[in-house]
């Protein structure tokens, strides 16, 4: 796979930021060279034996080198660019991870990145330490309450609350367990096992030529492949003794709960929750017998990282184009989905299609928290509504008569909702009152004439006591409505009459790409070119002149501006001849403009890339700057301390300018991740 | 890196029909649009300060949260035994790299040889102070698991196999070191930890010197054994000031 300059410069850098200048040098060889045996890394590093093998030593221990020992000969060692990068992330990540968990698993999530990958007595181990040391800081009398020691000092638990800590996360995937083949290169993996199927199973050895053997192969590799992945799982399965479907945090269980004793229909589903509550418990205690001795070692799943993140790149922009509250309600289905997918690219084959994971509206209500108001953040067209066209009638609508309205929807609905499932197939048809359809039918304010005038409830005082669950339902079936009807499709009505959803998430993804693209051409290329990008897009391949007609601009401006964006690499030309004869006689020729989405993805890729690395760089010259100050801070004596109590008012104003540049540097490096992200990992 | 495995294709260079001579009639052209929209034109695009920049908008409290913790994991790595200090040359004017020769030797450089006499090279006090210096990774810091290491490297994983404990207890006190620096008592133990440490890994040393007998001669920074090839004039130049850097730079700490 190849990679470009920038690429490797930056996991460079990132490998250097964080390990030390050492382990960069051996990486960016290796990501350079390819696969070297240590001897020719050393060669080419101009390194010492015992450097060279203590680098690869940390490196492999934080994952960020595969190698592989043929059956005879040396072994080969090669750069894992994927983990490099995802250093850059470990930031989010902890923080999402304490969002979610709270200050203790941030801590153990913290040592895990510390450590690379590690045993879970290891781990507990450093753990038990930090806190006696934790411990005795405090009986010294030093107030922890600065940096470092804030986190150690967090409300650390006992060693069986980190277990049931980490089994969470375990199930969430977050942390995997290790095994031998992770230190190799998947794509090895595959190689190999093709290589074995062609001599051992397919008769006559080449497969050259024949399609059918072709065939033949890919089926049998596939299956292997999942054979390895299956096994994996089962492997992960038999350590937590559940079901890898259950719910599992104690929260959802509790709600379930509440809500069967609140409300009398019981679903299947609450039954299978209480089972899996229970059984958590058993499975859970037998995890702690197996691994108080326990020889697991654990680490960091980048590929469910990104999931995760993925996600809340996800409900921002759900937020951006719909509002705060359908992203609350967007985040808690996500929520729910995460946990069956491993990894981003899941669902693009065929079979991981066909059985993508569903959420039903009835799941996502139980679970959303109280806190959030289901009610807020929905349009509601007054009147008859824009279906039939009509403008007139109702149209100026008093928010009494809304309100009256909204009140007889409440118990209207409610008593339906009660005996049946809350959508079917067309998920409409259960409303009660027309003004459901509109809602449906409107909500997503996109298409802005003749349109009733649109009121938003956001400012309606609504007691309370009015919000029962059947409304909550309503409400955020109007959510989902929104989203589904969004340009970005943000879910997928499933046909399967239960009213469950689903999303596309590569769909999704390709539409916030564009809009990224969008965003960058109207910003370098002004409105004029953003208008040429989005005809070509919409258009396809298209004349000069006829691009003049649809765009209505003048030709010299469209020619410019063309020009100016194929200089940069945003649009092309393709050369159609009309007769075999070109070059000389222009006119036999057709020349198209075109607008090309995975090429422009690899130039923003690139140039984020880039821009990622430089900032990187301005770091380290900000770093040299304020050398003098970093230094007294770096200090052995102080580094814990304060820095207001040690440092003069001068130094002090120094080292605040410093952090302030420092902070600006990372943020614009996290925003630069998420591009990246949307662009590649997602 | 890039997916569809074509990832070098940058701005201009891989397109076809753009050419690096400049494009006359295309910039006269150019210069027209830019005078009828009124817009400034120098030879050079607008110096881009102060108000010619646009600012970022202003990070969110996420965002401060996610660099907080990025700042605190790369600290802790930082104090811990596995980073490894630059030992770059020319940090403040770099110079261009054409190549691998020129990239490695940018690196290794000695600091008595570069050092300003008049700023640093006076020892201070406060200097026991000052965080150490790892040239090389530390591995007695941690616990390794052998079994996920590949074969050719256990030796050196298992420097200190026989003493785990002695490990472990490095372990806590080392990752935590600010902890300990402010307790008398737990320094004593401390340091007599720290000088088996030292003398466990001068044993490590002299294995891998002979280890490196069997291997190809390299240029080799790192360590602090000639092999006895005092006379070679050019070795002196070339090597001589690169001595004992590692580990003598260590020893200054202890």
């Amino acid at each position: 796979m190849s990679r470009s300059q920038n690429a490797v410069e930056l996991c460079a850098l990132l490998v250097d930021e964080t390990y030390g200048e050492l382990t960069s040098r051996i990486f960016t060889i290796l990501l350079r060279r390819g696969k070297l045996p240590i001897s020719e890394i050393s060669r080419h590093t101009r390194l010492g034996p015992k450097a060279t093998r203590n680098g690869l030593a940390v490196l492999i221990q934080q994952n960020l080198v595969y190698y592989h020992t043929g059956k005879t000969g040396p072994t080969f060692y090669e750069a894992n660019d994927g983990a490099a990068y995802a250093l850059a992330r470990s930031g989010k990540v902890i923080e999402f991870v304490e969002s979610r968990y709270g200050a203790f698993a941030r801590d153990v999530v913290q040592n895990l990145f510390l450590f690379g990958h590690t045993k879970v007595s290891d781990l507990a181990e450093a753990y038990a330490s930090q806190q006696k040391q934790a411990a005795k800081g405090k009986s010294n009398g030093h107030s922890a309450a600065n940096g470092v020691n804030a986190h150690t000092n967090g409300n650390i638990g006992s060693g069986g609350h980190m277990d049931g800590l980490l089994v969470e996360l375990l199930e969430l995937g977050l942390i995997e367990p290790v095994v031998q083949r992770m230190f190799r290169n998947p794509a090895d993996i595959k190689d190999e096992l093709e290589l074995d199927i062609t001599t051992n199973e397919i008769a006559g050895g080449s497969i050259k030529g024949s399609s059918k053997k072709k065939e033949q192969l890919h089926g049998i590799l596939d299956e292997r492949l999942k054979r390895i992945e299956a096994e994996d799982r089962e492997w992960r399965s038999k350590v937590l003794k559940r079901p890898s479907n259950g719910v599992l945090t104690n929260g959802v269980n509790g709600s379930s709960k509440k809500r069967r004793l609140s409300h009398g229909d019981s679903v299947n589903g609450d039954h299978n929750c209480e089972d899996d509550g229970t059984r958590l418990d058993v499975g859970y205690s037998s995890f702690l017998k197996q691994n108080k001795s326990p020889n697991l070692v654990i680490r960091i799943n980048h590929e469910k990282c990104a999931v995760l993140l993925r996600n809340s790149q996800l409900v921002e922009a759900v937020k951006n184009r719909l509002g705060d509250t359908t992203s609350q309600v967007y985040a808690e289905l996500l929520k729910h989905l995460e946990k069956k997918i491993p990894k981003c690219a899941y669902g693009t084959t065929e079979d991981e299609y066909q059985d993508r994971p569903t959420i039903s509206t009835r799941d996502i209500a139980s679970s959303l928290s109280k806190s959030v108001n289901a009610s807020l953040g929905i349009g509601k067209t007054i009147g008859e509504g824009a279906k039939s066209g009509e403008v007139a009638g109702v149209k100026l609508g008093s928010p009494p008569l809304n309100r009256k309205r909204k009140a007889g929807d409440l118990e209207g609905s409610g008593s339906e909702d009660e005996d049946d499932p809350p959508i079917n197939g067309n998920g409409t048809s259960h409303e009660v009152d027309h003004d459901g359809d509109d809602v449906f039918a409107d909500a997503p304010a996109v298409k802005p004439p003749k349109r009733p005038k649109v009121t938003f409830q956001d400012k309606l005082p609504e007691p309370e006591g009015l919000h029962s669950r059947e409304d909550r339902i309503y409400h955020i079936k109007q959510h989902m409505a929104l989203l589904a009807d969004d340009q970005f499709g943000f879910v997928k009505r499933e046909a399967d009459g239960q009213g469950s959803w689903s999303v596309n998430f590569q769909k999704v993804i390709k539409k916030i790409q564009e809009a990224e693209i969008d965003k960058l051409v109207l910003e370098m290329f002004g409105p004029a070119g953003h208008r040429l990008v989005r005809m070509l897009r919409q258009l396809g391949k298209l004349d000069e002149k006829q691009l003049k007609d649809i765009t209505l601009m003048k030709q010299k401006d469209i020619r410019t501006k063309l020009a100016e964006m194929q200089l940069s690499g945003w649009v092309d030309i393709q050369e159609v001849p009309k007769d075999a004869s070109r070059g000389a006689n222009n006119n036999r020729v057709i020349f198209l403009w075109f607008f090309d989405n995975e090429r422009c993805s690899l130039l923003v890729l690139d140039q984020t890339y880039k821009s990622m690395s430089r900032l990187l760089h301005r770091l380290e010259v900000e770093r040299r700057r304020a050398k003098s100050v970093l230094e007294l801070t770096h200090r052995s004596d102080v580094r814990d301390k304060p820095p207001d109590e040690y440092l003069s008012p001068a130094s002090l104003n120094e080292l605040h300018a410093f952090q302030d540049r420092e902070e600006m540097l990372l943020g614009q490096l996290g925003r630069l991740d998420d591009i990246v992200g949307i662009f590649k990992d997602y | 890196m890039s997916r569809g495995g074509r990832g070098g294709f940058g701005g201009r260079g891989g397109l076809k029909g753009a050419t690096w001579e400049q494009d006359e009639g295309l910039e006269a052209e150019a210069r027209k649009i830019r005078q009828n929209t009124g817009v400034k034109i120098g030879l050079f695009p607008e110096h881009p300060t102060g108000a010619n920049v646009k600012k970022p908008k202003p990070l969110t409290a996420r965002e401060k949260c996610q660099i907080r913790h990025l700042k605190t994991l790369l600290e802790q790595i930082h104090r811990g035994p596995l980073y490894s200090q630059p030992t770059k040359r020319n940090v403040d004017n770099p110079i261009k790299i054409f190549g691998e020769d020129q990239f490695n030797a940018q690196y290794g450089s000695d600091k008595k040889a570069t050092m300003d006499p008049f700023t640093e090279g006076v020892e201070t006090y406060s200097d026991r102070y000052a965080p150490p210096k790892n040239l090389v990774p530390k591995l007695s810091g941690r616990p390794f698991n052998n079994r996920l290491f590949p074969e050719e490297l256990w030796s050196t994983l298992n420097g200190e196999d026989e003493n785990v404990n002695r490990q472990k207890t490095l372990i806590q006190n080392g990752s935590r070191s600010r902890q300990k620096l402010k307790d008398p008592a737990s320094k004593k133990t401390d340091i007599l930890a720290r000088i088996d440490a030292m003398t466990a890994g001068e044993e490590d040393l002299d294995e891998l010197d002979e280890d490196e007998q069997e291997e190809e001669p390299v240029d080799d920074d790192f360590d602090d054994d000639e092999l006895g090839d005092d006379y070679n004039a050019e070795q002196y130049f070339e090597n001589g000031d690169d001595d004992d850097d590692g580990d003598a730079g260590g020893e200054d700490d202890y």
